[in-house]
C-alpha cells in the first residue's frame, strides 16, 4: 500500500568519498504522523533530509514523497521545509507577512500579483501559528520562537501535505521549544501533516513524537518514543552525546507516562 | 555675482557631452539604485567591487585589440562573475579567495596588455576614475539598453528574487529556478557595472552599489520604502555630483561618490533611532 505513504524509504545508501554516510535506511511515515530522527551531528540526518529534498544522488535505494521519487518537480511546493535557523540580520527589510508570501509567489508566472486567495492564505497561516498580530512587524526584531512560527506558517502558506524541520529547536529556551512543539503537534492534528523533523536532542520532541528513529548512519532505533528506553542502545548510537540528549530528562518522563 | 544656479544647468545642458552624462546617470541611478538594494541583501559588495575591478583587464584587452572596450569588458566581468559563482556556489573556494584572487589577476592583465600596447595615448585614469568628456551615444543607448531588459526582468521576478536572498535553499525547494534567476542577476551587475564605467569610473563603482541601498536601509524597515529612498539617492548624488564637478572643476566620479559618502553618513548621525 505505497500509495497511502507520504513517506517510503527503502534500503537508502548514500557514499561520500567512499564512506558510508546513510546506510540501508528504511522509513515510512503516514499522514498526521510527526516523526523524529534524532541522532549525534555528524550522523547523518542532514544527509537524510537532502535525500528526502532530492538535493543530494543517493547510491542505493528508493526514496518516494507522495508518490513520487525524490526530486521530482512534482513535489515542488509540495514539502514545507524550515532551514535549520540561521541568523537573520536585525535590519532585514521585510515584514513577518512579507516572509509567509514568499512561498506564495514561488510559483507564479510572469506576473507577480498576490490576489485574494493568496491573501486569504497568508493570513490563515499566520492565524495557525499564532502570529496573526505580528504579520505587520519586521521579521528581523522578532524573537527566535517567533521567528520559527513565521517560518512555518510561510511553509503552511502554501498548503503542503509534509513539512521537513532541520533542528528547529536551535536556538530556543526551552518554554519557547515546548510551545513549539506544541504547535506542530496541533497542526499534525488539525491539517492532517506529515511531520519529518531532525534533533540532536532527544529530551524535547519526545513527548511530542509519534515515532522516534535513533540514527547514527544507521537507523539503531524506530518506534514509539516511550519504548526508547534502552539506555545501552542509546549509548551505542550517541557515544559521550547521551548525557547531552537526556539532559532534560524528558524521555523520563515519557517512560513513566507509557 | 555668480550665475544662477538654474541658467548655469540650461547652459550646462546645451553641451552635448554634459548632455549625454546627465541623461546617463539619470538612469544609472534608477538602475544602481535597485540594484543596490540586492546587492546590500545578499552581501555581494565585494563581489560587486571585484567585477568592477575584473573590468580594467577587459578595457584593456579592447584597447590592445582595437575593439570598443565596452565588448571585452562585458566578457570580462561577465566570465568573472560567472566563473566566481560556480567556484564558490560548489564550495570549492570561499566567494572571499575567488573574488580576490580573480580581480587581481584581471587587473594584472590590463597591466599587460597595456605595457605590450606601448601607447599611452588613451585616458586610463579616465576608465579608473571615470570621465565625463569620453561620453558618446553609444553609451546612452547602451545604458537605455541595460534599462529595458533591468526594469521588466525585477518586474517580473521581484519577489522570487527576495525569497532566493533570503532563503536560498526553501526557495528551491519551492520551486524558484535558483540557478537561473542567480546568474540572470549576477549578469546584470556585470553588465550595470561596465556601463558605468565612464561615467563613475571602475574603482569609484563600487560606492554606488553599496551606498544608496545601505542609506534606503537607515531610514526603512520594509523593502518598498528602501528602494524608493535608495533610486532617490542614488539620483541626488549622480546629478548633484555632476553639477557640482563641473562647478568646482573636479572629477564627476570622485565627486558622486564623495558627496554620497557624506550623506550617508550625515543621515547616519541624524536618523531617528529605528525599531
Amino acid at each position: 500500500m505505497t500509495t497511502s505513504l507520504t513517506l517510503d524509504i527503502r534500503d537508502l545508501w548514500v557514499f561520500f568519498n567512499g564512506q558510508p554516510a546513510l546506510e540501508s535506511i528504511s522509513l515510512e511515515a503516514n499522514r498526521s504522523e510527526l516523526i523524529s530522527v534524532v541522532g549525534p551531528n555528524g550522523g547523518g540526518k542532514t544527509t537524510l533530509l537532502k535525500a528526502i529534498l532530492g538535493l543530494i544522488p543517493f547510491n542505493r535505494g528508493e526514496v518516494r514523497v507522495l508518490g513520487k521519487p525524490a526530486g521530482s518537480t512534482a513535489l515542488h511546493g509540495r514539502i514545507g521545509y524550515l532551514p535549520q535557523g540561521g541568523e537573520y540580520d536585525r535590519y532585514l527589510p521585510l515584514r513577518a507577512r512579507d516572509v509567509v508570501a514568499m512561498t506564495r509567489y514561488a510559483r507564479m508566472g510572469w506576473r507577480e500579483k498576490l490576489v485574494a486567495v493568496d491573501r486569504e492564505r497568508i493570513d490563515s497561516a499566520l492565524i495557525s501559528v499564532d502570529m496573526k498580530d505580528f504579520g505587520h512587524s519586521p521579521f528581523g526584531t522578532l524573537s527566535g520562537g517567533q521567528r520559527q512560527r513565521v517560518l512555518i506558517a510561510r511553509a503552511l502558506a502554501m498548503d503542503p501535505p509534509m513539512m521537513i524541520l532541520d533542528e528547529p529547536s536551535t536556538g530556543l529556551d526551552t518554554v519557547a521549544q515546548d510551545s513549539f512543539y506544541e504547535l506542530l503537534h496541533r497542526l499534525k492534528v488539525e491539517k492532517g501533516l506529515t511531520i519529518l523533523l531532525v534533533s540532536h536532542d532527544i529530551g524535547g520532541v519526545s513527548s511530542y513524537a509519534d515515532r522516534i528513529a535513533c540514527l547514527n548512519r544507521k537507523i539503531h532505533f524506530h518506534g514509539r518514543p516511550q519504548d526508547c528506553r534502552d539506555r545501552d542502545m542509546l549509548a551505542q548510537v550517541f557515544g559521550r552525546d547521551i548525557h547531552f540528549l537526556l539532559h532534560d530528562e524528558k524521555c523520563l518522563t515519557c517512560r513513566e507516562k507509557s | 555675482m555668480p550665475d544662477l544656479p538654474g541658467k548655469i544647468m540650461t547652459e550646462l545642458l546645451q553641451l552635448s557631452f554634459f548632455r549625454n552624462a546627465f541623461f546617463i546617470s539619470l538612469m544609472l541611478a534608477v538602475l544602481f539604485g535597485i540594484l543596490s538594494f540586492f546587492v546590500v541583501l545578499r552581501r555581494m559588495s565585494f563581489l560587486g567591487a571585484g567585477i568592477a575591478h575584473t573590468a580594467f583587464g577587459g578595457v584593456a584587452l579592447g584597447l590592445f585589440l582595437g575593439i570598443h572596450p565596452f565588448f571585452t569588458a562585458v566578457v570580462f566581468c561577465l566570465v568573472a562573475a560567472i566563473v566566481i559563482a560556480r567556484l564558490t556556489g560548489t564550495g570549492t573556494i570561499s566567494a572571499d579567495t575567488g573574488i580576490g584572487i580573480f580581480f587581481s589577476f584581471s587587473m594584472a592583465l590590463g597591466a599587460l596588455f597595456i605595457a605590450l600596447k606601448k601607447s599611452y595615448s588613451f585616458d586610463l585614469t579616465g576608465y579608473l576614475f571615470g570621465n565625463i568628456l569620453g561620453v558618446e551615444k553609444l553609451d546612452f543607448f547602451l545604458v537605455l539598453g541595460v534599462m529595458a531588459i533591468f526594469i521588466p526582468f525585477i518586474l517580473f521576478f521581484f519577489h522570487r528574487l527576495l525569497f532566493l536572498s533570503f532563503d536560498r535553499e526553501t526557495a528551491g525547494i519551492s520551486g524558484i529556478r535558483r540557478d537561473a534567476l542567480e546568474t540572470s542577476l549576477l549578469a546584470f551587475l556585470a553588465l550595470i557595472i561596465v556601463i558605468s564605467i565612464k561615467i563613475v569610473g571602475i574603482i569609484l563603482i563600487s560606492a554606488l552599489i553599496v551606498l544608496p541601498a545601505s542609506f534606503g536601509n537607515l531610514f526603512f524597515s520594509h523593502f518598498r520604502g528602501v528602494i524608493v529612498f535608495s533610486v532617490l539617492f542614488t539620483l541626488f548624488i549622480m546629478t548633484g555630483g555632476l553639477f557640482l564637478s563641473y562647478h568646482l572643476d573636479t572629477p564627476a566620479g570622485a565627486t558622486m561618490v564623495i558627496l554620497g559618502t557624506i550623506l550617508y553618513f550625515t543621515a547616519l548621525a541624524i536618523r531617528p533611532r529605528r525599531r
